[in-house]
């Protein structure tokens, strides 16, 4: 086992202070094997969780189980927002165990850096291709940033399967084709958010993921252009 | 040339993975983060061609934006955007003006397809309404050559060329004369409208004493008035400044409001013709200047039809002293154009059932 490894549950604290007075506290716990999201034991999944309600295109869970795993993550976090509009001011406070971040924010945003984790650690498998990334959750992320973390997320993947005897995809197609899919998952769930929320601030959350997400594709096209500023010190000799 | 596209969304992530999108596809790419934001933009960015518009945002709301941007821009399209599907605000927005309408999450490569169809469709209209208004021209240049003959014809007739007339034939005459003119002066106003929108017009513009002008003027309506059984009254001061501008575009103006007045004004009213000096406020400057009014106690105008009085093709079902009429306000439009024109301002003040007061100020040169 790695020296680096935690043995205590991985938690990320989030605390949302609205400016209508609320204080809104959720306490997100992954498994520190598995990064697998560790639910509270008292919780009854509404309707809207059920596998065949919106499903999304291409479910590889359709007929195999009885709840959509990432609505039923998403059905404790959404709840007390369901009547929330999107752009509603917020001070949202997250603390690891390494640091605390902090941002003035809207409600969607924050919710948006919340929901992310609570879908790529539910057991869709889908989702499951970004999980690792939650170990060094970043909220707040912008385009850029996210940019940088889900390509060198992928290439290091390439790398242990280089190491491993595999063929790795350093031309990061595979990607490319994981955001598509993810792409799906993102509109269905909306579309379950929808029903299951009266205002805009949920949906608007997942929203703002979908569009981060379809954003990869396009930048892993363009050979990541968008982020080589950052390395042409290294590249001035091979040209 | 590239289009150009407006993004209001208050989420900034939002706004930029849009952004980068369509500028990949080749358009030029504006944002805002609300209405208000949006509106400003639009000012600053006249080439915008197509907006895509968030509903909930703060300060001010998509609905209200495009309340707005369709009628100060109604040539721009809007696309709207929600995370909250809504389909009676869809239908509000669409009825609103809005061309589209696409529910969030959006797939981009289908807001693309939405953005160049919308565009292809505002291109063609542009064409279309081009090649009519380039139609319409023609034809009107074409009505100019008969009607001038007619007019010079009737002219010939009058003066004996065809043999001494009776009484009853030059009574005709007259009234085919007056037809010929009417006909004659609408052809102008519709030639003189289309040049003004096409920004081709030439003024010709020499000193003008407005007090003498609507002295002369006042005589011929007086005979018109008392004809209808109206009263006529002037309110003249002593003496106003001179004004530069081109008599003849005036001419129309001060007859297009009386002719209107008369028009609406119910039996037995009384029509007042005024002049007075003023100032106004320009490009936050206040300017001197010379204001001519007229006032009718008529049918007056509904408050939801004040904005559009002079608009162009605004039809209006009144009740005037000759009967219920669907009057087509060209010359009203005309006015406007001409008084802008001259750098002034035209403004009319309405009470539904006692009547209007038209009111138009030009510069006065210093």
């Amino acid at each position: 086992m790695s020296s680096l490894r935690i043995a205590s549950p991985i938690t990320y604290n989030y605390q949302f202070s609205l400016n209508d007075g609320r204080e809104i506290f959720f306490e997100i716990r992954l498994d520190p094997n598995t990064l697998e999201f560790i639910p509270s034991s008292d919780f009854q999944p509404p309707e809207w969780t059920k596998i065949d309600f919106y499903p999304c295109e291409g479910c590889p869970l359709l007929d195999k189980v009885q709840r959509c795993p990432v609505a039923v993550n998403l059905s404790r976090i959404i709840e007390p927002f369901k009547h929330t509009v999107s752009h509603t001011p917020a001070v949202v406070k997250v603390e690891t165990e390494s640091r605390v971040y902090s941002k003035e924010t809207t409600v969607q945003n924050g919710l948006s850096s919340i929901i992310g984790i609570c879908m790529v650690t539910s057991n869709c498998p889908v989702m499951d291709e970004l999980r690792p990334l939650t170990r060094y959750h970043l909220p707040f992320a912008t385009p850029e940033e996210t940019l940088f973390r889900v390509a060198s997320y992928y290439l290091l993947r390439q790398f242990f399967i280089a190491k491993d005897g595999g063929t790795p995809d350093w031309n990061l197609s595979g990607l490319i084709e994981i955001y598509k899919k993810i792409s799906a998952v993102n509109v269905g769930i909306s579309r379950r958010i929808s029903q299951a929320s009266e205002s805009d601030a949920n949906v608007n959350a997942v929203i703002i993921l979908h569009s981060y997400g379809e954003s990869i594709p396009f930048f892993v096209e363009n050979e990541l252009d968008e982020i080589r500023y950052l390395f042409e010190q290294f590249l001035k000799d091979r040209k | 040339m590239k289009n150009t596209i407006l993004i209001v969304d208050d989420e900034e992530s939002l706004r930029l993975t849009l952004k980068l999108r369509l500028t990949a596809q080749g358009f030029e790419v504006v944002t805002a983060a609300d209405g208000e934001e949006a509106l400003e933009q639009l000012k600053q960015h006249p080439e915008i061609d197509l907006v895509l518009l968030d509903i909930n945002m703060p300060k001010m709301d998509g609905i209200e934006a495009l309340s707005q941007i369709t009628q100060i821009y109604p040539t721009i399209e809007v696309i709207m955007l929600t995370g909250f599907a809504d389909f009676t605000t869809a239908i509000e927005c669409l009825k609103k003006g809005a061309k589209d309408y696409l529910v969030k999450p959006i797939e981009v490569t289908e807001l693309i397809t939405r953005v160049k169809t919308a565009l292809r469709a505002r291109s063609s209209e542009n064409e279309l309404k081009k090649l009519r208004s380039s139609f319409f021209s023609t034809f009107l240049h074409d009505m100019l050559g008969p009607l001038k003959t007619i007019e010079s014809t009737i002219e010939q007739i009058k003066e004996g060329l065809t043999g001494h007339l009776s009484n009853d034939q030059t009574v005709l005459l007259g009234y085919i004369e007056s037809l010929s003119e009417r006909l004659l002066a609408r052809t102008r106003n519709v030639i003189d409208l289309s040049k003004f929108e096409e920004g081709t017009i030439e003024l010709n513009k020499n000193p003008l004493d407005l007090l003498t002008f609507l002295q002369a003027v006042s005589l011929r309506y007086e005979i018109i008035a008392k004809g209808k059984k109206l009263g006529f009254k002037k309110e003249f001061p002593p003496s106003v400044p001179q004004i530069l501008c081109d008599f003849d575009r005036i001419d129309t103006v001060v007859n297009s409001l009386l002719d209107n007045a008369i028009q609406y004004s119910k039996k037995n009213g009384t029509i007042t013709l005024g002049l007075t000096t003023t100032t106004f406020q320009q490009d936050g400057k206040t300017i001197n200047g010379v204001q001519v009014y007229v006032k009718d106690e008529g049918i007056g105008i509904a408050p939801e039809e004040l904005d559009s009085v002079f608009s162009k093709f605004k039809a209006t079902e009144h009740h005037s002293a000759g009967g219920e009429q669907k009057i087509t306000q060209f010359s009203l439009a005309i006015a406007k154009h001409i008084v802008e024109a001259h750098g002034g301002v035209i403004s009319v003040e309405s009470v539904l059932g006692k009547g209007s007061t038209f009111k138009f100020i030009l510069p006065v040169q210093s």
